[in-house]
C-alpha cells in the first residue's frame, strides 16, 4: 500500500500557504518598518509570579 | 384496533460486536487510558474547575476575542480555545475542562502504546505509561498547559502516519490511516512550539525516504490545520515584538543533580522550579532516572530492525533536534544565538520555552522502553517486565492523584455571573480593562495559585489586561499593544478614566480580593459605579470613544477556521490508494 496524493490539490494547498506566508511576510515587513517601539510604561502592579527558576 | 405496525429499529448489532472486538483487541491500551485518567485527575473527576496557572475555564465562556485570536496580544490560544469553547457549548465549562484534560492523557497513553512495535500487553502498557507518566507532563500540567499536552499527545499518532507512508502497519497492529491523522490533527493544539516538534519527529524520516509527495502533502496539511493562528497573526498586523529576555526566562534549567544535560536526558529541565516533581534533587532518585532514560535509548536500539530504516533513523534525528533547541539556551553561545534569533526572525519566540521540544525524545523513551519490556518477556526474564513498566511511577509518584493533592476543584463566587451578565447585556461597544494591572490573579477562593486572569475568557466584548508575566523578579514584556497603551494611561497621575475613555474601554472591572485593589478603585473618580457585589467592582466610562475596539470578529478568523476545517475534511477523507 502506497500513500497516493492528488497532485492538483497539493499545488491549490501549496500556493494557498505562499500565499498566506506571503501576506504574512508583508504584513509583518510593512508594520515592522512602520513600528515605533514605545517604550514600555511604568504602572503599580501586586507581585503575582508565574513562576521561579 | 389498527394493524400493528413494527417500527423500524436502528441496529447496534454491529456497532457493539465492532466495539466488542475492539475492545478485545486493544484492551492493554483502554485500561491504561482509564488507569491513567484516575490515577492523575482522580481528585477532581467531579463538578468545579480547576484552576492553576494557563489553565483558565471560565462558566459559559463566549466565542470572544481570545476565541478568535482577534485581539491585540498574540493569539496563543488559537485553535485550541475554539475547542475548549465549543466543547463547554455542548456540556457545562468545567465537565469539558476535565474531558479535555482525561482526552489529552488518554491520546497520549494510547498513542504510544499503539505506536511501539510490540505485541505483549505489558510492553504497550509500558510505552504508553512512559509517555505519560514522566516529568515533562507533570511540568506541563503543573502550569496548566492542556494545549500543549494536547500537542505532546498529538505525536505519536502523527508519527504513526509517517510510518504508514513508509511501510503501512500489518492488520491488527498500529492505529489506521484515519485514526493516525486524526489523532495527529490535534498537534496543532500545542501551537507552533508543538507543531514544530511534530516537524522535528515526522519531516526527518520522510525527507530519508525520499516521500517527497507525503512530505508536502503533511506540510500542506499542518499549513492549513495552523492557519487560523496565522491568519490570526496578519489581521493582529505589527511587528511580534516578543521581549528577549524570555529567553533565559524560560530557558532550559537542570533540575536533578545531574546537571542540564542529565536533567533533559530524563525529560525534565523545565523552567519553573515550581513544575518540578518532588525528589528529582535527590541523587538516588536522578541517577535511577538517567539509568532508566538510558535503558529506554537502549531499547530504542532494539526496535531498529522492527521499523523501516528511515523512520527508525528520522525519530531519533527529531529527538536529537529538539533536544538541541531545547538545551541551547543553556550555554552562551546557545543564549547569544537564540536572542538574536527572537530579536530578528518573526515568531522564533514561540520556542523560547524550548523544553516543550522534548517531546520527540519522550516518545523515543517511551517505544524504547516498550520494547525492552517486550525483550525482558520473550527472553525469560519475565520477573524483571512488570517492574520496568510501572518504574516510571515508582520514580515520579508526585504526578499521582492531581500533582500529589495539588489539583482541587474550585467554583466562581456569584459575583462572577453577574458582573458578566451586567456587561453581556450592554449592547454598546467598547472593551474592558481588567484591573489591579496583573497578568496573574491569586484567588482566596481558589488556594491563592497564580492563575490567568479569568476575565478575558468570561466577556463577549475585548477585554484588556496586562500580558506581562513575572518570572522570578524579572518582568517579561507582553506582547499587545493595545495592552501598553491601556498601562501607559494607567501609569500617569490622576483619574485615568478619560484617557481610557480614549481608548475605547467602557466598562473597569476591579477584582477588589486581589493586591492593591482599594488604591487602583479610588483613582477612578469620574466613573460611574455599576455594581460592586463581594470580590468584583464593576465601573462604566460615561462617553466612551469606541473607535478602537468595536470586538467584531472580522473575516481572518472565519477564513482562517474555515481553511482548518477543509483541510480536517480532506486529510480524513483522502483515499489511499493499494499497490
Amino acid at each position: 500500500m502506497k500513500a497516493s496524493f492528488n497532485p492538483l490539490l497539493t499545488a491549490v494547498v501549496a500556493a494557498a500557504v505562499g500565499a498566506v506566508l506571503g501576506i504574512l511576510a508583508v504584513s509583518i515587513g510593512a508594520s515592522t518598518l512602520g513600528n515605533s517601539n514605545s517604550k514600555p510604561a511604568s504602572v503599580e502592579q501586586p507581585i503575582i509570579v508565574y513562576g521561579e527558576r | 384496533m389498527g394493524v400493528r405496525v413494527r417500527r423500524a429499529s436502528p441496529s447496534f448489532g454491529p456497532a457493539l460486536s465492532r466495539a466488542a472486538v475492539a475492545l478485545r483487541r486493544w484492551w492493554p491500551e483502554t485500561a491504561l487510558g482509564v488507569g491513567v485518567v484516575v490515577a492523575i485527575l482522580g481528585p477532581v473527576l467531579r463538578r468545579g474547575f480547576v484552576l492553576r496557572y494557563d489553565l483558565v475555564f471560565v462558566p459559559d465562556p463566549p466565542f470572544g476575542a481570545v476565541v478568535w485570536g482577534s485581539g491585540s496580544e498574540l493569539p496563543r490560544a488559537v485553535p485550541s480555545e475554539l475547542l475548549a469553547v465549543g466543547l463547554s457549548q455542548i456540556v457545562p465549562a468545567d465537565v469539558a475542562q476535565k474531558v479535555l484534560l482525561a482526552g489529552c492523557l488518554v491520546l497520549a497513553a494510547v498513542g504510544a502504546a499503539r505506536l511501539a512495535p510490540v505485541g505483549h500487553p505489558l510492553a504497550r502498557a509500558a510505552a504508553g505509561l512512559a509517555y505519560v507518566w514522566n516529568p515533562w507532563v507533570y511540568g506541563r500540567l503543573h502550569l496548566g498547559q492542556w494545549a500543549v499536552v494536547a500537542g505532546f499527545a498529538a505525536l505519536p499518532w502523527a508519527f504513526a502516519w509517517v510510518l504508514g507512508v513508509l511501510r503501512p502497519p500489518p492488520v491488527g497492529t498500529g492505529p489506521g490511516r484515519r485514526s493516525a491523522v486524526a489523532g495527529g490533527a490535534a498537534v496543532v493544539l500545542g501551537g507552533p512550539a508543538m507543531v514544530l516538534a511534530a516537524v522535528f519527529a515526522c519531516a526527518p524520516a520522510l525527507a530519508l525516504a525520499r516521500r517527497w509527495r507525503a512530505f508536502v502533502a503533511g506540510a500542506a496539511t499542518l499549513a492549513g490545520l495552523t492557519a487560523p493562528w496565522w491568519l490570526a497573526l496578519v489581521s493582529r498586523g505589527g511587528a511580534v515584538d516578543v521581549d528577549e529576555r524570555g529567553v533565559a526566562a524560560f530557558a532550559v534549567r537542570a533540575d536533578t543533580p545531574l546537571g542540564v544535560l542529565g536533567s533533559v536526558a530524563t525529560l525534565g529541565g523545565v523552567w519553573s522550579r515550581n513544575a518540578v516533581p518532588v525528589g528529582r534533587d535527590q541523587w538516588a532518585v536522578a541517577l535511577i532516572a538517567l539509568a532508566l532514560a538510558g535503558a529506554a535509548l537502549w531499547g530504542y536500539v532494539l526496535t531498529r530492525r522492527r521499523w523501516p530504516s528511515a523512520a527508525w533513523w528520522g525519530l531519533l534525528a527529531g529527538a536529537v533536534l529538539g533536544t538541541v533547541v531545547a538545551v541551547a539556551p543553556a550555554w552562551s553561545l546557545g543564549a547569544q544565538g537564540m536572542v538574536a534569533l527572537v530579536e530578528h526572525v518573526p515568531l522564533a519566540g514561540a520556542v523560547r520555552d524550548g523544553t516543550r521540544l522534548l517531546a520527540p525524545l519522550a516518545l523515543v523513551q517511551a517505544v524504547g522502553l516498550g520494547m525492552l519490556v517486550e525483550s525482558l518477556v520473550t527472553t525469560g526474564a519475565r520477573a524483571l517486565a512488570p517492574l520496568l513498566v510501572v518504574a516510571p511511577v515508582l520514580l515520579m509518584p508526585g504526578l499521582a492523584w492531581g500533582l500529589g493533592g495539588q489539583f482541587d476543584t474550585v467554583r466562581y463566587p456569584a459575583e462572577w455571573a453577574a458582573v458578566r451578565a451586567e456587561v453581556n447585556r450592554d449592547p454598546a461597544g467598547g472593551s474592558l480593562v481588567s484591573l489591579p494591572w496583573s497578568s496573574f490573579r491569586a484567588y482566596p477562593w481558589a488556594g491563592n495559585v497564580p492563575v490567568l486572569d479569568p476575565a478575558s475568557r468570561a466577556f463577549r466584548r475585548p477585554v484588556v489586561g496586562d500580558q506581562d508575566v513575572l518570572v522570578g523578579q524579572d518582568r517579561i514584556r507582553g506582547e499587545s499593544r493595545e495592552a501598553d497603551r491601556v498601562a501607559a494611561a494607567l501609569a500617569a497621575p490622576g483619574d485615568p478614566g478619560p484617557a481610557l475613555r480614549r481608548l475605547g474601554v467602557r466598562y473597569v472591572l476591579v477584582q477588589t480580593d486581589q493586591p492593591d485593589a482599594v488604591q487602583v478603585e479610588g483613582r477612578f473618580v469620574s466613573a460611574e459605579l455599576v455594581r460592586r457585589d463581594g470580590a468584583l467592582t464593576l465601573l462604566r466610562l460615561p462617553d466612551s470613544d469606541f473607535s478602537g475596539s468595536s470586538g467584531r470578529i472580522g473575516i481572518m478568523p472565519v477564513l482562517g477556521y474555515s481553511v482548518l476545517g477543509a483541510t480536517l475534511m480532506i486529510a480524513l477523507s483522502h483515499r489511499v490508494k493499494r499497490q
